[in-house]
């Protein structure tokens, strides 16, 4: 049993993790098709189980706080209520009433939900931060320090040179501040963005090491 | 295209703006109306993406192989019970058999990663930095690889930021202030754009205001 | 004036909310119509599709949900045009759980238009030869991977349950290799995959069409080559709407390019906000330590 919930894992994780690396250096029609059953199948059902498994959590979540009618249960009730009503409306076979097709074709019921609830709900809640980051901008863009001036003062060059506005702002020699905030774009911050990008391409490669060769084994989850 | 009745669509309106007006009645106060709005977003959003896993991932890639007929193939089995250890982890019992699964799922995204990041990403970054300089980007070319160089000093702490590492790394910090004033930039952008495709809608499609 | 200080400082933040809202809401009643240049980066993304020919597929990832909508779709819908416009036959796709329903309904919307002359000039054309819709499938780098093996393999059916493999549209182009470039119009970091897991693996060209937030850490790949063009935001597309000259196409300019004069009306008044708040900043940080607000 011990072997089956710890060794077996890691010895799962060494032989399809190396697998698929030295694939990439065996031009061989078996070692393309394992890359292909991997990509095509196993990848796709198993991030599709781990998709529905974090679906389930939530729901689960939500399922306790109104058993145990727990602070704010109201708000799970209509949560769970909506899950499932989008849940039937996609997947039942019947036209409802006032709606021309099922599942999720255009003018479905689960069509009109997407159009009508999630997308107004979504893009309404992020729109939000508008407020917020001006309110913050407001507050807390300080220059208290020469790091801090730096960022104050690209960031005012990019915010108006990437509008229509900074292109009416001459700077001289035929040039406006969109070309300030377009050098800046390009030069400074794709030199900055490539060093953090190298160093997270490092680490991802470090850690896919790691978890191949069972030093990383933080998705066994618990110590038992 | 199938539509939906005429009264559907102009209930739909109605509903959309609604909502809209809930969610924005946050930024006078926290409310239960917007609570309202935000627990249906929840659920609509989980069941929404249940349903289009459903048609679109298990469906095709696991009922339509496992249905007797010409796309019939046994093979998918041995995903499909990987698949239920994953959702086996919801059961405290049995959670540990989600462990298998798991390990096959991260260890062969780990095994993809290794080779395609290194040829697909790093080798064609630091090859772009390391760029001869040419007539056309003398201007360009050395200010990237000084900035690339210098951030990178300013995040390589196994080196004491003092004498000449302290000062490459302090130009690489004016490098990286510049990027983030540059990003906050472009934050405040992209926030406003989703403030003005919801003002254009309530104008627009909501209150019909001549667009 | 340090007590003037103290007001601005303090200010409720309910008035800065209400004088977003008026900067969005008047240039929107009452647009300025303030002209904008077309950026390189968006030029180049837009004259790579611009050279291909009739019949060539390209891939459309269309990585954004409904969040993202105001940024992104404008993106998406102009695309559309330009490829039906030139006989370029988009396969398109999507890998997050929220992106089919926008990808489908700008699809549909784009295959619906109808001109000024009351012709539908996209009505022929047939899924599965000169367009077809993937829907969404989980994996995401596996997705991209797979694809570059095959796409009928990877993608078995597609958003209307219809079998890919005897669609024409696979038959000239049967992987990703054999298409001429990869499109993603995203809000989450997929083009940081689609890269080295799609593009270079196959040998073809990437074009980034992303949210504004996403957009500075892009610049590296488009200043490496590795992506031909990069439209950021509301912006971008609008850049892109100018160039496929939706106004000519719709009667109107799009909603990317209505949405620019308040884009520049609130960055003003950040901007403004940000200047008086530090001096402001600078006045009370000299008021006398006796008397002075704690």
């Amino acid at each position: 049993m011990m072997f089956l919930r710890k060794q077996l894992p890691i010895i799962l994780a060494f032989v399809i993790g190396l697998g698929l690396w030295l694939q990439a250096y065996i031009p061989h029609r078996t070692s393309s098709a394992g890359l292909t059953t991997f990509t095509q199948s196993w990848a796709v059902i198993l991030a599709g189980c781990a998709l529905l498994l974090g679906i389930l959590s939530a729901v689960h979540h939500h399922w306790t706080k109104i058993k145990l009618r727990r602070q704010g249960f109201a708000y799970s009730i209509i949560t769970l209520g909506a899950f499932v009503v989008t849940l039937v409306a996609g997947l039942s076979w019947w036209n409802w009433p006032g709606f021309g097709a099922a599942k999720m074709a255009d003018g479905s019921l689960f069509t009109w939900i997407f159009d009508n609830v999630f997308t107004p709900l979504a893009a309404t809640m992020f729109s939000l931060l508008a407020f917020f980051i001006a309110s913050a901008a407001f507050r807390a863009f300080r220059a208290r320090s020469f790091e801090a001036t730096a960022l104050l003062i690209a960031g005012c060059i990019v915010m108006l040179g990437r509008v229509p506005i900074g292109e009416l702002i001459p700077l001289g020699g035929g040039h406006d501040l969109s070309d300030v905030a377009g050098w800046i774009m390009n030069v400074p911050n794709a030199a900055a963005q490539r060093a953090i990008l190298v160093g997270v391409i490092l680490s991802q490669v470090a850690i896919s090491i790691r978890i191949i060769f069972g030093i990383e084994r933080t998705y066994m989850g618990g110590s038992d | 295209m199938t539509e939906v009745t005429p009264i559907g669509q102009l209930l739909g309106v109605w509903i959309a703006a609604g909502l809209t007006l809930l969610i924005f009645s946050f930024i006078y106060k926290d409310n239960p109306a917007f609570k309202f709005a935000e627990a249906l977003f929840l659920g609509v959003s989980l069941g929404y993406t249940a349903v289009n896993t459903y048609w679109n991932s298990i469906a095709p890639q696991v009922i339509r192989p496992l249905t007797p007929g010409v796309n019939f193939d046994a093979w998918v089995l041995l995903p499909v019970f990987l698949g239920l250890c994953i959702i086996l982890r919801v059961i405290p019992s049995l959670s540990w058999l989600s462990r298998m699964a798991f390990a096959v799922y991260i260890a062969g995204y780990a095994g993809m990663a290794i080779p395609n990041e290194i040829s697909g990403r790093l080798l064609p970054q630091v090859g772009s930095t390391m760029a001869p300089f040419t007539a056309a980007t003398w201007y360009i070319t050395p200010v990237i690889l000084l900035g690339v160089f210098c951030t990178m000093m300013y995040f390589f702490f196994s080196l004491e930021h003092k004498g000449a590492v302290g000062r490459i790394s302090r130009i690489g910090v004016v490098f990286v202030m510049i990027s983030f004033g540059a990003s906050f930039g472009y934050t405040v952008m992209a926030r406003v754009s989703l403030l003005i495709g919801r003002m254009q809608f309530l104008f627009f499609d909501w209150l019909g205001l001549p667009n | 004036m340090h007590n003037l200080a103290k007001i601005i400082l303090n200010l409720d933040r309910r008035i800065i909310y209400s004088v977003v809202m008026l900067c969005v809401a008047i240039p929107l009643i009452r647009p300025f119509g303030l002209p904008f240049r077309v950026t390189p980066e968006v030029r180049d993304g837009y004259e790579l599709i611009e050279s291909l020919k009739e019949g060539d597929v390209i891939v459309i990832s269309c990585d954004y949900g409904p969040s993202a909508e105001a940024e992104t779709h404008p993106m998406y819908v102009a695309l559309l045009h330009q490829c039906f416009r030139k006989g370029i036959r988009p396969v398109i796709l999507t890998l997050i759980p929220d992106g089919p329903g926008l990808a489908n309904r700008g699809l549909e919307d784009v295959l619906a238009y109808q001109d000024a002359e009351g012709q539908k000039p996209y009505e022929h054309l047939e899924s599965g030869k000169d367009y077809v819709f993937l829907g969404f499938k989980t994996g995401g780098q596996a997705i991209m991977i797979g694809i570059g093996q095959g796409f009928t393999g990877t993608f078995p059916t597609d958003y209307n349950a219809q079998e890919t493999a005897a669609m024409p549209i696979f038959r000239d182009a049967p992987k990703l290799a054999d298409t001429k470039c990869v499109f993603d119009i995203a809000s989450v970091g997929y083009p940081d995959f689609w890269i080295p897991y799609g593009t270079e693996r196959a040998g073809i060209p990437f074009i980034v069409s992303c949210t504004a937030v996403s957009a500075p850490q892009y610049y590296p790949y488009y200043a490496a080559g590795q992506a031909t063009g990069l439209i950021g935001g509301m912006k971008g597309a609008a850049e892109y709407e100018s160039l496929v000259d939706m106004a000519a196409i719709t009667g109107s300019d799009g909603p990317a390019t209505k949405g620019l004069d308040a884009q520049s009306a609130v960055h003003v008044f950040i901007i403004l906000a940000i200047i008086i708040a530090n001096i402001f900043y600078i006045i009370d940080r000299r008021r006398p330590l006796s008397g002075g607000v704690a």
